[in-house]
């Protein structure tokens, strides 16, 4: 194993309240969170837990009501493409009046990247993600997997440190879900980046994270527990280890359906 | 195809028999009103007018889209803005065109400025209501995806915003042309030596209500046919920013 490297994002009694009638509630409260380079962080948790607040606050797109978050030691107010994001939703992240190559240059375009450096770029990412043969479609005639790799080309030319992506593959059938994870490992072997990657599937979580930090439910939602899993990729699911690190980490949920009192849980990071 | 001229080929047997018991000058029979086109043909007053009415209507809806597009977009951009124009637009857009015509005949004079005026104050509000709602309707996770990439809120209006409300605009325009085409036909029985309203208008005086109906199926016929070139445009053109019909109307 290396040197640990250095953090890349803090996060320190991070909360974030919504007005909820007359009262404020938090959706998260005191989240803390280190995240080093390089590292695949899986935030898993239930549906409706605060992981897509904590992301967007990463993101920039929303503002923290209280806490600390930087990123390189430098507070994170508004978004930035060096913190690049994969949203869920790739019908609505890519554009549909562009074909799939205009929509990969995009970023580059809007930060002005020379025009043969944008082209060497963007086929780059474009075969990468295995759709060079599709690179003059526009998404309408595209698959939703095809559209999700789209997306993930459109952030990955931008060349962003981080990579955010909330539940990216969480609207595809299970085969191409499968195929797009291993994909995602050798796109993240290669380039080297940091993922803080959201999912409530508990498999997926222990398929492709170094980290999986453990959410509870909202309101209050908090990380109470990161684990580091160190087997070797491609994992393979129906190894002894791997199921006994998913009883693990299933215990979690099950303990909070039967009691909702886990608050006592030593939040052990 | 074949449904539309088995309607025509309906609506023109109805049309010949009711003739039959009616005076030429009350309603004339089809007959009668081919025969009556065929005069202000020759004589070049019905290509005239048609053309002078429709450089009107292309002119005053060319400069209302022109103007209401980017301001709709501006304006459902800023959300003060917004709030600040929200009751003035809905104000203004129950109030006909037709309703200002004497006022803007008085202020504009009886010449061309009025009517086009009259032409542009119709189109802005019907273009303007669209563009804003269009605006409004932008999936948050487009301008979303754009700003995470390092867009500026420039660059979000003119890459994402713009692009999107392509159809909203499109949509506004041809309402807009529609009423466009209601507003000259009034401007010019009102106020005008020319034009189709103007033929509508005055061939009553000569008992030339053959005249009446040429003009009106002439009217018909522009407005037809220029909504077609619109859509027939917008389904080329702008395709790929989600204009088109699965079912033309």
């Amino acid at each position: 194993m290396a040197v640990l490297k250095n953090h890349i994002i803090e996060i320190k009694n991070l909360s974030k309240a919504y007005a909820t009638g007359t009262a404020e509630s938090n959706v998260i409260s005191d989240i803390n969170l280190n995240i080093r380079e390089g590292e695949f962080h899986i935030l898993l948790g239930p549906s409706g837990c605060g992981k897509s607040t904590l992301l967007n606050i990463i993101a920039g797109l929303l503002r923290k009501t209280e806490g600390k978050i930087s990123m390189n030691g430098k507070s994170i107010r508004t978004p930035d493409k060096d913190r690049g994001v994969v949203f869920q939703n790739a019908d609505t992240a890519i554009y549909p009046w562009l074909t799939v190559y205009e929509n990969v240059e995009y970023g580059l375009k809007i930060n002005r990247v020379p025009k043969e450096e944008r082209k060497k770029i963007v086929e780059h990412y474009i075969d990468m993600v295995g759709l060079s043969e599709h690179k003059d479609k526009f998404p309408g005639e595209l698959s939703g997997g095809m559209k999700q790799r789209t997306q993930i080309a459109r952030v990955l030319a931008n060349d962003p440190q981080v990579l955010i992506m909330d539940e990216p593959f969480g609207a595809l059938d299970a085969q191409t879900r499968r195929t797009m994870q291993q994909e995602l490992i050798k796109i993240w072997q290669k380039t080297g980046k940091t993922i803080i990657f959201v999912t409530h599937d508990i498999q997926e979580a222990l398929l492709l994270g170094t980290d999986i930090s453990i959410m509870s439910k909202s309101p209050d939602a908090k990380i109470y527990q990161t684990y580091k899993v160190d087997f070797a990729y491609p994992r393979d699911e129906t190894t002894e280890e791997f199921n006994a690190f998913y009883r693990t980490l299933n215990a979690h949920f099950i303990e909070r359906d039967a009691d909702e009192s886990y608050d006592d849980l030593k939040i052990a990071i | 195809m074949a449904s539309g001229i088995a309607t025509w080929a309906i609506l023109i047997l109805l049309w010949f028999l009711a003739s039959l018991s009616q005076d030429e000058t009350f309603l004339p029979s089809p007959l009668e009103t081919v025969q009556g086109t065929k005069e202000i043909i020759t004589n070049g007053k019905l290509l005239l007018f048609s053309f002078v009415s429709l450089k009107r209507v292309l002119i005053g809806w060319s400069i209302g889209t022109l103007v209401a597009a980017p301001l709709g977009l501006v304006v459902g951009r800023v959300g003060f803005l917004r709030k600040l124009v929200e009751p003035f637009v809905n104000f203004f857009r129950f109030i006909p065109a037709m309703a200002f015509l004497t006022l803007f005949l008085m202020w504009f004079g009886v010449g061309e400025s009025s009517k086009l005026i009259l032409i542009i104050y119709g189109t802005v509000f019907t273009v303007m209501v669209n563009t804003i709602a269009g605006v409004i309707a932008v999936d948050p996770n487009r301008i979303n995806s754009a700003r995470t990439l390092g867009a500026s809120e420039w660059q979000i209006i003119r890459t994402v915003i713009w692009p999107s409300i392509i159809p909203y605009v499109f949509t506004g325009a041809r309402l807009g042309l529609g009423g466009s085409f209601s507003s000259i036909i009034a401007a010019e029985m009102l106020a005008s030596k020319e034009g189709l309203g103007y033929l509508i208008y005055t061939s009553r005086l000569y008992f030339h209500t053959d005249w009446i109906f040429a003009g009106i199926i002439c009217l018909g016929l522009l407005g037809y046919l220029s909504d077609k070139l619109l859509r027939i445009l917008g389904n080329h053109l702008l395709k790929k920013y989600g204009v088109h019909e699965k079912v033309g109307f």
